[in-house]
């Protein structure tokens, strides 16, 4: 079986007026359909710039890949045009972001929102009947059609009344319930990747919990392939399969999630699972990382966690490690586990 | 809230607006410096005939009866006479008026039939060639001054190509048509005399396009910036993201956010135009407003001074009126709030 999405030795810049930032250096990630898989690594690692590069939204200038391919399906993405991407994404990709505030239109109606979700992710790039067109009995019934599967997906991401709250405005709906309607215009067509940036992030702790059960249950029902990005290893720990952690433009450990938090490999890793705080260990110093994130416009050579790590070597600081199996489907990129594999 | 509770709440506020005025004008014309019944008696009348002027004027009542007169006045019809010409304020605004609403209005409507567009194209392609066409397009119409781009079209189109005539709103020989608002478009076609409505048009066209240039320029700008602005925001992102195609994002979900702005400047220019239209209305002979009020300030002329003060404040306030309902069309946000 093919992989459904494959990144492969993606690097990407950044032009800036400092230089160019190289943010992304060799990242290295696969998916199976029916994986849920967590993207996790601190602010500025390049986890959401990978989310993006899948649909390709990162605006170039100023960025621009360097090598690399993406693979949806076996299709490379990035050689398609515009307007194949328009089609590609309506097909196949759902997303939703961190905040629900400014990523739904203030000024439309929810429902014109969701409709235009469903209809332009069924018509996958081809024509779609306008309102105007209501007189036209076929562009009626596409259009009504739209309607009974917005209201259907409202009450499928579990808001209350969507029947009647579908011609309200999204300031009158509160931040959980924003999300949740973006959620379901990310599902409106069937997608056969939902990418969530840091869904959570923006939301109250107990709203934070509604919104994993969501998405937990979607995938239970509809079979969801989800891309979860967060930094928060405790939402890593609740809503997925695996994890990929990513340091400075790299992934440096891959593994099922049990198994990273049990045997984590790589000294990154180990430094932040021992820097999530315990409730039962009391008052005192939180445990971290030395060291800051490197520059990345002039980044380390070698291993680009060389400079914090305290097991480095010398050939960490001259080469790149490739990632090494040290376990059941658990990879790391770190010379401490060439000797083993 | 619905929208026409929205609609009425702003057509009340506008009472007090009104009075403000009224009392504002009022008090303008009392104060200005220089002797009105003077200037109109003439430099050799006697103080008896001065005497009965200001009486017939009403001039020597005390100013809160002036005041209480002048407001039923105005409610009446009884706008007050000019002091020189002896005609009626209301008679000269209604023969006068129309020409400028009409000039001004057509104006607005070529600028904002032309800047919204340039300025969504300018922001699609920003920093890229049609960006920099409109840019320097509209950097050059604010620059030049619409009297002189006026003689300029007078002469290119008017006299060396002779395609569309240089002044009046109608030739020497062709009658009016029958006058329902005055406004000669509007006359003709309501006569279904689409000969006089193709005549007014082609002497409508080039005073229009001349006095729509500044505000083709400040529509054009705002459009722009006010789209670059909606672009980046996150739903435009988001929308993307789920394979909404970028023409709909632009021309639907954008566009929306950016006219708001928009309106507003398409209103302040309506203002500025209609007070601004006196050079061109010279240039152009064009039987308007500007020429009226400009001789009856110059002359101290007062009752139609007021009277064209008090009709300014009525159109600027149901100019204000209609943007605020376009707002209130535009954002929910507003309507509710």
């Amino acid at each position: 079986m093919t992989d459904l999405l494959s990144i492969e030795n993606l690097h990407l810049e950044f032009d800036t007026y400092d230089g160019l930032v190289k943010v992304l250096a060799g990242v290295d990630l696969s998916m199976r359909r029916g994986d849920v898989l967590g993207l996790v690594g601190e602010t500025g690692c390049g986890k959401s710039i990978t989310a993006l590069s899948v649909p390709r939204l990162i605006p170039m200038p100023p960025g621009r890949i360097t090598a690399g391919r993406v693979r949806f399906d076996g299709e490379d993405i990035l050689g398609k045009s515009e307007s194949e991407m328009e089609a590609f994404r309506a097909r196949h990709l759902g997303m939703i972001f961190q905040d629900p505030v400014t990523n739904l239109n203030p000024l439309f109606t929810i429902r014109e929102q969701l409709v235009d979700a469903v209809l332009y992710q069924r018509a996958q790039g081809k024509k779609v009947p306008g309102r105007w067109r209501g007189f036209v009995p076929s562009a009626r019934q596409i259009r009504k059609d739209a309607h009974e599967r917005a209201v259907e997906l409202m009450r499928l991401t579990g808001i209350p009344d969507g029947d009647r709250r579908i011609y309200d405005y999204p300031h009158q709906f509160s931040g959980g319930m924003r999300q949740r309607v973006l959620i379901a215009m990310a599902l409106a067509g069937d997608p056969d990747l939902l990418i969530a940036d840091e869904p959570t992030t923006a939301l109250d702790v107990t709203i934070q919990a509604q919104i994993l059960r969501l998405i937990r249950s979607l995938v239970a029902q509809l079979g969801l392939t989800v891309l979860l990005i967060t930094h928060n290893l405790g939402v890593v720990a609740r809503s997925c399969e695996r994890v990929a952690v990513m340091y400075a433009g790299r992934v440096i450990e891959e593994a099922p999630v049990r198994e990273l938090f049990r045997n984590p490999k790589h000294p990154y890793t180990r430094g932040l699972i021992a820097a999530v705080p315990q409730k039962d260990v009391g008052r005192g110093s939180l445990a971290g990382i030395p060291g800051l994130i490197p520059n990345l416009i002039d980044p380390p050579s070698g291993c680009r966690f060389h400079p914090r790590c305290q097991h480095a070597m010398a050939v960490c600081r001259q080469t790149v490690p490739t990632p090494v199996p040290v376990g059941d489907q658990h990879t790391t990129a770190c010379y401490l586990y060439e000797a083993e594999a | 809230m619905n929208i026409r509770f929205y609609i009425l709440r702003r057509v009340v506020l506008i009472i007090p607006t009104l009075i403000g005025l009224s009392l504002l004008t009022f008090a303008i014309a009392r104060i200005v410096p220089g002797d009105p019944v003077g200037l109109a008696a003439g430099p050799r009348a006697t103080e008896e005939i001065k005497e009965a002027l200001r009486r017939e004027f009403g001039l020597d009542q005390p100013l809160p009866v002036q005041y209480i007169d002048y407001i039923s006045g105005l409610f009446q019809g009884d706008w007050g006479q000019s002091l020189y010409t002896r005609r009626e304020v209301l008679g000269d605004l209604r023969a006068f008026w129309p020409a400028t609403l009409e000039l001004t209005t057509a104006a607005v409507i070529i600028a904002t039939l032309l800047g919204v567009p340039a300025g969504v194209i300018s922001a699609m392609y920003r920093n890229r060639l049609p960006d920099h066409v409109a840019r320097v397009l509209s950097l050059f119409f604010v620059s030049f001054p619409s009297f002189w781009l006026a003689m300029i079209f007078q002469t290119w189109f008017g006299r060396d190509l002779g395609m569309l005539p240089i002044g009046k709103r109608l030739p020497v020989l062709v009658a009016p048509p029958q006058a329902t608002t005055g406004l000669f478009l509007v006359d003709s076609l309501i006569q279904l005399d689409f000969a006089t409505f193709a005549v007014s048009l082609r002497h409508l066209f080039i005073p229009a396009l001349v006095l729509s240039f500044g505000a083709f320029a400040s529509i054009t700008r705002i459009t722009r910036a006010s789209m670059v602005e909606a672009l980046e925001k996150d739903f435009v992102r988001m929308e993307r993201a789920i394979g909404i195609p970028y023409r709909v994002i632009i021309f639907k979900y954008v566009l929306r956010n950016a006219l708001i702005a928009t309106v507003t400047v398409v209103s302040l220019n309506f203002g500025w135009l209609m007070a601004g239209a006196i050079l061109i209305e010279t240039i152009f002979d064009w039987p308007g407003l500007g020429l009226y009020a400009v001789e009856a300030s110059l002359s101290l002329d007062f009752q139609p001074i007021m009277g064209i003060a008090v009709l300014y404040g009525i159109v600027f306030s149901v100019v204000n009126i209609l943007t605020d309902i376009v707002y209130g069309i535009l954002d929910p946000r507003i309507r509710y709030g």
